[in-house]
């Protein structure tokens, strides 16, 4: 086990630097100057290189690298050139939307794609099975965006059933927050679920082929008990792996949605750090970024063994 | 009453270009206390008719013929009747223990299962009553066994996980499909005997299949003998294996290596099964058979009866019997 746990860990450290070295090196090559963003093209020159030297623009970039990761390692994420407050304090406040978004829209996914996946193998060339397969067909086709954009106009301008966007914040109860979150969560699962359906219908017909399950039905077993008990989790193998993809694609599906729905969450302080050329904010975000996907892979591997015994022994 | 007694059981596959008909119109009736063996090729349908008694065909399969249990016509029982026999009054140990099992249930788990389904034990008194099962097939130490996964064991202890399954509802008919064609030679006759045994003193009905004659001419009441789809010879054990009545049987019986054969080849029967999609329009065997005449090739032989209880279906038995080398005349 302890092994395992370094081997991890391992793993987790490489990938962050791998991650910062190239998030750095993009940002140099980058076009763009803070000092300029923040103080306008036309500055006065005097005033801008007091800002670069302020900003410790003027130094070596190995210098700078050095400086930022080395605060990163004492906790010290930086100040943000436009918020001017610590990057830490403003990246905690913005994943209080995020992560729940996050998690809202992988509850969904895994919630309906699951379902469907299931219910269309059980339906196996039915209309049942086909209707999941085209709906699936059509979300995998649709941007996430402009579905977005489709729930707008239907939910909130034609119905007026949600806000058209925006966020009231978690100080004005539980159920106004949740519901500002209800619509972008649907816009993200959409693809990430049409996607997860299919693999899971995949899988389950795979599943139903094994010759356990044939014991199962042996034993006096129904079709739907016999799916249930025997099926869903040996099928589930396949359907963990691609949720584990999909988190990531989830969080880079905020950036966009976000800005969608106006929703001041960590994407959209992506986007606007880059459009505002505040450069810590980017580098330490995308570096939180890749610790999250780092996290979630592990937890996969612990759901791995926690679905399969055999999976167990060789790491343990 | 017969406990089983199948009546021209026919069984179509789906397949590309038409269905297949992998069983044609078999019959044969089961006593109780009685072991009846199906020998035969690989692909001769001898799982496919295992698997119609169980009402488990894959997927676009249909019967034909009567399946009767204790009298009742199976074939007239909806899914949920049909779920209480199997398990229950018929119970299947199939050919391949490796994957038999579910890899993720513990192997007390996968017991416990049809007793509480079908004797309604709750789950205290299923694992009590699961212990015994395991120690009745050979798995002493049942508490490990019951904890176990079944990539923890072996392929024998893993069939023995599969008869203590089959039997743990009392069926009155086991069917065994190759029980021990995937395992060691040295594990094969163990639980060849644990079947007899628990069998025996069950008093249930057994059908074991295999493609062996070995494992079936010492132990079985009774053989059936399958071809292309079709049960080509059947009869009671001894008068079967002293009067060797079908060409296909006696070339079956030829390919076994005898104790004492030597160095000589084995002898096989010349040519190959042949596809289901087009077997020949008269006897299926016609094309391999060395005493073909035109007529086999046409014709499709009525079972005639060779000696009690004894029949074969050939349009040549007189000159098969005449030419048969293979008797042992007991
Ligand atoms: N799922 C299926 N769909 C279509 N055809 C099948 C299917 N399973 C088996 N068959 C065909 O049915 C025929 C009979 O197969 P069956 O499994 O009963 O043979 P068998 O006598 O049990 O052979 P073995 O000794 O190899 O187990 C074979 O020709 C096989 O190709
Ligand atoms: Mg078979």
């Amino acid at each position: 086990m302890s092994l395992f746990i370094a081997k991890r860990f391992a793993t987790f450290v490489a990938t962050l630097f791998g991650a910062s070295v190239v998030v750095f090196l993009i940002l140099e090559i980058l076009p763009g100057d803070p000092a300029y963003a923040i103080l306008g093209a036309d500055a006065d020159p005097s005033a801008y290189q007091a800002l670069r030297k302020e900003l410790g623009l003027d130094e070596p970039a190995l210098d700078r690298y050095l400086s930022w990761i080395s605060g990163v390692l004492t906790g010290d994420f930086g100040i943000s050139y436009t918020y001017s407050v610590p990057v830490s304090e403003l990246v905690v406040e913005r994943l209080a939307l995020t992560v729940p978004l996050a998690v809202i829209a992988m509850a969904m996914t895994v919630i309906v794609a699951i379902g469907l996946g299931l219910y269309a193998a059980a339906h196996h060339n039915k209309v049942g099975d086909w209707g999941v397969m085209v709906f699936s067909q059509l979300g995998i086709a649709v941007p996430n965006f402009w579905f977005g954009i489709l729930l707008i106009l239907l939910f909130s301008v034609y119905l007026g059933w949600f806000s058209s966007g925006g966020f009231p914040g978690w100080d004005a109860g539980l159920w106004p927050a949740l519901k500002s979150l209800l619509l972008p969560a649907v816009a993200l699962a959409t693809v990430q679920a049409a996607i997860l359906a299919r693999v899971t219908r995949s899988s389950v017909l795979e599943t139903i082929g094994e010759d356990y399950v044939r014991t199962a039905r042996a034993k006096g077993l129904t079709r739907a008990a016999t799916l249930w008990r025997h099926v869903l989790r040996n099928a589930l193998i396949p359907v963990v792996t691609i949720m584990g993809l999909q988190f990531a694609n989830l969080l880079a599906g905020t950036i966009v949605i976000e800005n969608v729905f106006f929703l001041p969450g960590l994407g959209r302080l992506v986007f606007q750090a880059i459009a505002n050329r505040d450069l810590v904010v980017v580098k330490d975000v995308v570096l939180l970024l890749a610790a999250m996907v780092v996290v979630v892979n592990f937890v996969v591997d612990i759901a791995y063994a926690i679905i399969d015994p055999r999976l167990r022994a060789h790491d343990a | 009453m017969s406990v089983l007694e199948v009546d021209r059981l026919t069984v179509s596959l789906p397949m590309v270009g038409g269905a297949a008909r992998a069983v044609r119109g078999i019959s044969f009736r089961l006593e109780r206390g009685e072991s009846l063996g199906i020998v035969g090729e690989s692909g001769c349908g001898k799982s496919m008719t295992a698997l119609a008694l169980m009402g488990l065909l894959p997927d676009g399969g249909t019967l034909d013929g009567s399946i009767a249990l204790n009298g009742r016509n199976l074939r007239t029982l909806d899914e949920a009747a049909m779920c209480h026999v199997r398990g229950n009054a018929i119970a299947m140990v199939f050919q391949e223990p490796m994957t038999s099992l579910n890899p993720v249930h513990t192997i007390g788990k996968q017991l416990v299962e049809p007793l509480m389904l079908h004797l309604g034990l709750d789950r205290d008194e299923a694992k009590v009553e699961a212990f015994s099962l395991l120690e009745r097939v050979g798995l002493v130490d049942p508490q490990r066994y019951y904890s176990a996964f079944p990539h923890q064991l072996s392929g024998g202890q893993r069939q023995r996980a599969m008869i203590a399954m089959a039997l743990s509802c009392h069926p009155e008919v086991l069917i065994a499909d190759e029980p021990t064609t995937a395992l060691d030679v040295t594990v094969q006759g163990q639980i060849l005997d644990l079947i007899y045994d628990v069998v025996s003193e069950r008093q249930m009905s057994l059908i074991m299949i295999s493609h062996d004659l070995g494992v079936i001419a010492q132990t079985v009441d009774r053989v059936a003998v399958m071809y292309g789809g079709s049960i080509v010879e059947q009869g009671p054990t001894a008068e079967v294996f002293a009067q060797l009545a079908h060409p296909y049987t006696q070339g079956l019986f030829a390919a076994v290596p005898q104790v004492g054969d030597g160095r000589r080849r084995l002898r096989t029967i010349p040519g190959t099964v042949p596809e289901l999609a087009d077997l020949p329009q008269g006897c299926t065997f016609a094309g391999r058979c060395s005493l073909s005449r035109e007529s086999c090739h046409h014709q499709v032989p009525d079972m005639r009866s060779v000696g009690p209880n004894h029949m074969a279906a050939c349009l040549r038995l007189d000159a098969a019997m005449a030419t048969s080398t293979f008797g042992l005349r007991r």
